[in-house]
Order: structure tokens, then C-alpha cells, then sequence
């Protein structure tokens, strides 16, 4: 098993998931708390 | 070249300054929305899906996440990795079964513990109440510590007991903004905290890869074994197959039953959504392991290339390792955008304190004095009684933050502080909701049982020739299987003679 081969994938794998996932989280997060204020305000 | 030299200056102390202010805004804005102990505890549990990824990354991702895992790094090259490899993979298991939070998210319960009264009794809950804080805030008992040091090696400045000053002044911000705006504030300055901190660990990312070269960052040192740099089941490396073993049980259990975790999946607005939460996360629980561990290998490789650093890391007066990462980044870093990140870090550090500190305290009041008044206090004196308690678990992380010192790795002794709780109630909430035979003895014995972990806090853990059976890391998984035995052997010799019924 090439250790240095699947370290490698993980790091790559791991910056361009979490990049995706902080856009996603940012732009669906604003929404929820806008979301949120209504509920706790009822 | 100097070891503390930094290029540290004044724009980023305005930064760090503005940014920790902006919480204390935020706890006192929302102070208004807090009517009752759930908005309080569980924000009224309105988390929505995104908002629920945003405060658990917050939470799990704190700046004593970022030390212990850049020490790894630092220490144990790329074979680390298999830690977040473990915990990514537990997590996405969790989010895709639902396993244990879809059930405890359904039974509307606030803390662990709860569980263990609606389906043991309320003996179970006020033990199990006891030692989950126990564990708990021990844990936590080393994150001002960590904090300070890395705030020397980014500063460069190395007067300790100044910087303990400035991080027991942060805390007591924490304090103030989570005392007066609980959940509701936790989870927007989570929110906030996230992106500042993902902003951070992206800069720092860059400028790693870039001052190291891509190719190079594979390169095995020479100053390192050969294979264990990159193999965490050769010979001669730090980890081996009993660690990798407790490392799949503790991600597993920490996973599901963490309470500042939980609390999350417990706010969701849906078990669904906590479900969804989990899946969604096992990527934050990645980044949160392979971008600090990035960091301490980049700082490894840099150290083992300028002779007098290798010098102050070895020897009878050797550097502490967690200033590995932290002395490198204020070298590589340029200034402002070391703010940027040194800001993003603190927003770790203070995103972290706040759940733990609200998990730990609703926990006393919830499971410890609740019961023990036979439930009978009014929910505006529980919420009384929670902000006491965040303020004196606050207290007490200052007394013990400025005089214990960490143990060789700061993680084993995280991990080992964890599963005084993890082992026992990991066993318990398993047989719980799965098995119906377990009975509130087996409960009690399990949860006991958990205790055996601070023998791994020993000092017959410590040194180079330590026998594997006095490691902390054999301790910890014998505790586990103790623990899931007691509650066994416990239920099966004394069964309770009606079975509660646990209602979902």
C-alpha cells in the first residue's frame, strides 16, 4: 500500500470539500438565522 | 534565526482587538430572545440544517483542536492522518444510520443524561450526571493553556504569565456573552466564528504548501524514521495498532455522545436534520484534523531545515512540540493576514469555550441539582442556576489552566479525560436504546467503570520504555471494554424488574 499516494488524495480531497462545504454553509446559514429570529420572535 | 522572531505587529493586534468585540455585541443583542431554560440551552430548538453545521464545526474545531493536531503533525508526520481519516468516517457512518442521535434527537431529550433517568432511573441520571461533567471539565481543563502558547509562538511574545493575563481575559468575554445570551448567541457567534476561522485555515493553508513546495511537503525529513512518517502501523511509530483501535472506538463514541456535539443534533429542528447534520459534518471533522495536521508537518520540515530551531526542539531544555506550528506560521506568514488568522484562531478558541461551557453547566443544573430536588425548581431558577455554573467552570479552567501543566502529548490526555465519560456512557445509551434486557445496574456499573480511565493520566504512562500494558492509549480501550462488559454482566445478573418505557 503507497501511504504517501492516499495522504495525498485525503489533503486534496479534504481542501476542496471544506472549501465547498464554508460556501454552501455561508450562504445557507445567513437564510437559517433570518429563519431562526422568526421562530424564537412567535 | 531567532525562534520567536514573528512578523507579528500592530495591524494584527487592531485586528485580534476588533474582532473579539464584536461577540460581546452579539450576546448582549439577543439577550431578549431568551424567555426559557430550552431558548436558553437548545436556542427553542430552531436549527436549521446550515446553521447546525456552522456551530458544530465551531465547536469541534477549537484553537486546542488546532494545537493538538499540529502537534501530532509536528511529531508523526503524514501518519496522523489516519486519525481523521477514522473520526471523517465514524461521522459520515453516524449521519447515514442515524445511529443513537435519531433516536435521542426524537425523544426531545436536553442531555444525555435524561436519557439515562427516562430509561434507568433518576439514580443513573444524577451519577452519570456527575461523571459526564467530570470528564468533561477536566477536558476542557487544558484549552487555556494550549491557547497561551500559541498566542506566544504567533506574537513572539514569550512572557507567559502576561499572555495567560490577555487569554484569561478573553475567557471571561466568553463568559459574559454566553452567560447573557446563551444558545441564541452561541450559535450566531459559531456562525461567525466559522467563517473567520475557515477564512484563516485557508491563508494559513496556502502559505504552508507555498513556503514548503507541494513536492517537497512528501519528501520524508531526514531527521525522521523512514517509515513511520508516513505508515501509523510500521515499527517505530507513535501510534500502532492498539491506538488505531481506541482511536475507531473513541471517534465512534465522541461522535454520538459528545454533549457540546450532541447538543447540536439535539437543537436540530428535526431528527432528520440531525441526521443530516452529521453527514454533512464528517467533511468539517476532516478539515478540522488534516489542515492543523498540514500545518505541524509543514513546521517539522521547515524546523529540520534550519539548524537552530532543530536545536531548541532537542535536548534536556527541548521547546514544548505544540510551539512547533505556531513559532513557524509567525515566521511564514505575512503581517495582516497573520491578524486575520491569529483572529480566526481566537474565534476557535472562543467558539469552543462557549458550547462547552454551556453544555457542562446545563448538564449540573439538568441532571445534578434537578433531580436531586426531585425536580421542582422553576425554570427561572434553572436558568439562574446554569449562568452560576458557567461562571464558576470559568473560574475553575483559570486556576487549573495556570498552574497544571499538559501532559508529553496534549491529545492523549484529551482523549483520556473523554472517556472517563465516553466508555460508561457510550455502553449505557448503546444497551439503552437497543437492547432490552439492560438494566439500571449494569447502567451504574458501566458508568463507574469509566473512572478506570484516569489511570491513564498516571505517571506509570509516561517515558520512552513504558510497558504497553501502563500505556494510556491500552488503559483507554481497556476501560471501554469494561465499561460495555459491566453493562452485560451487570444486566444480565441483575435485571430490573419493569423495564421503563422509553418513549420516542
Amino acid at each position: 500500500m503507497n501511504w504517501a499516494i492516499l495522504w495525498k488524495f485525503v489533503l486534496i480531497f479534504t481542501l476542496a470539500a471544506y472549501s465547498i462545504l464554508v460556501v454552501i454553509v455561508f450562504f445557507g446559514g445567513i437564510k437559517n438565522i433570518i429563519e431562526m429570529f422568526k421562530d424564537l420572535s412567535s | 534565526m531567532d525562534v520567536f522572531a514573528t512578523n507579528f505587529s500592530t495591524i494584527d493586534w487592531i485586528i485580534v482587538f476588533v474582532y473579539i468585540c464584536i461577540p460581546l455585541a452579539i450576546g448582549i443583542a439577543v439577550r431578549k430572545y431568551i424567555k426559557q431554560l430550552s431558548d436558553f440551552v437548545l436556542a427553542g430548538r430552531t436549527l436549521r440544517l446550515f446553521l447546525a453545521i456552522a456551530t458544530m464545526t465551531g465547536t469541534e474545531l477549537g484553537l486546542v483542536t488546532v494545537m493538538y493536531n499540529a502537534e501530532l503533525g509536528f511529531r508523526n508526520g503524514f501518519s496522523a492522518f489516519h486519525l481523521a481519516l477514522i473520526e471523517a468516517i465514524c461521522i459520515l457512518a453516524i449521519g447515514l444510520t442515524g445511529f443513537i442521535v435519531y433516536r435521542l434527537r426524537q425523544m426531545k431529550v436536553m442531555t444525555i443524561p435524561e436519557f439515562y433517568e427516562k430509561r434507568f432511573g433518576r439514580k443513573t441520571r444524577i451519577i452519570g450526571g456527575v461523571i459526564l461533567s467530570l470528564g468533561g471539565i477536566l477536558n476542557m481543563g487544558l484549552f487555556l493553556q494550549a491557547g497561551a502558547r500559541f498566542m506566544m509562538g504567533v506574537t513572539g511574545y514569550s512572557n507567559p504569565a502576561g499572555l495567560k493575563l490577555f487569554m484569561s481575559a478573553m475567557l471571561i468575554m466568553v463568559l459574559i456573552y454566553t452567560v447573557l445570551g446563551g444558545m441564541v448567541s452561541v450559535v450566531l457567534n459559531d456562525f461567525l466564528q466559522f467563517i473567520v476561522l475557515s477564512v484563516g485555515m485557508f491563508i494559513g493553508s496556502y502559505y504552508v504548501i507555498d513556503r514548503i513546495g507541494w513536492e517537497k511537503l512528501f519528501e520524508i525529513p531526514t531527521a525522521v524514521n523512514q517509515t513511520s512518517w508516513f505508515n501509523p502501523l510500521s515499527e517505530g511509530a507513535d501510534f500502532g495498532i492498539i491506538y488505531v483501535t481506541f482511536m475507531v472506538i473513541a471517534s465512534l463514541a465522541a461522535g454520538t455522545l459528545w454533549q457540546s456535539a450532541t447538543l447540536r443534533a439535539l437543537a436540530a429542528k428535526t431528527p432528520k436534520v440531525a441526521k443530516q447534520l452529521y453527514t454533512w459534518s464528517s467533511i468539517s471533522f476532516m478539515a478540522r484534523r488534516v489542515i492543523p495536521m498540514l500545518w505541524g508537518i509543514g513546521a517539522f520540515i521547515f524546523v529540520s531545515q534550519t539548524p537552530n530551531l532543530l536545536n531548541a526542539f532537542q535536548g534536556a531544555d527541548a521547546l514544548n512540540t505544540q510551539f512547533g506550528m505556531p513559532i513557524f506560521i509567525a515566521k511564514i506568514i505575512p503581517s495582516g493576514f497573520l491578524g486575520l488568522l491569529a483572529a480566526g484562531m481566537f474565534a476557535a478558541f472562543m467558539s469552543t469555550h462557549d458550547s462547552y461551557l454551556l453544555s457542562w453547566s446545563s448538564v449540573i443544573t439538568q441532571d445534578i441539582v434537578a433531580p436531586i430536588k426531585k425536580n421542582e425548581l422553576s425554570d427561572r431558577m434553572r436558568l439562574l442556576i446554569t449562568r452560576v455554573c458557567i461562571v464558576c467552570i470559568g473560574m475553575f479552567l483559570l486556576i487549573w489552566g495556570l498552574w497544571f501543566e499538559a501532559p508529553v502529548s496534549l491529545w492523549n490526555y484529551m482523549a483520556v479525560t473523554g472517556t472517563i465519560y465516553l466508555s460508561g456512557a457510550f455502553s449505557v445509551i448503546v444497551a439503552g436504546l437497543y437492547w432490552k434486557k439492560a438494566s439500571s445496574t449494569g447502567a451504574v456499573i458501566a458508568l463507574f467503570a469509566g473512572l478506570l480511565a484516569i489511570l491513564g493520566l498516571g505517571p506509570w504512562t509516561r517515558g520512552d520504555n513504558v510497558s504497553w500494558y501502563f500505556s494510556d492509549v491500552f488503559i483507554g480501550v481497556m476501560t471501554y471494554i469494561i465499561a460495555f462488559s459491566g453493562m452485560i454482566i451487570g444486566s444480565l445478573m441483575f435485571p430490573d424488574k419493569k423495564t421503563a418505557e422509553v418513549t420516542i
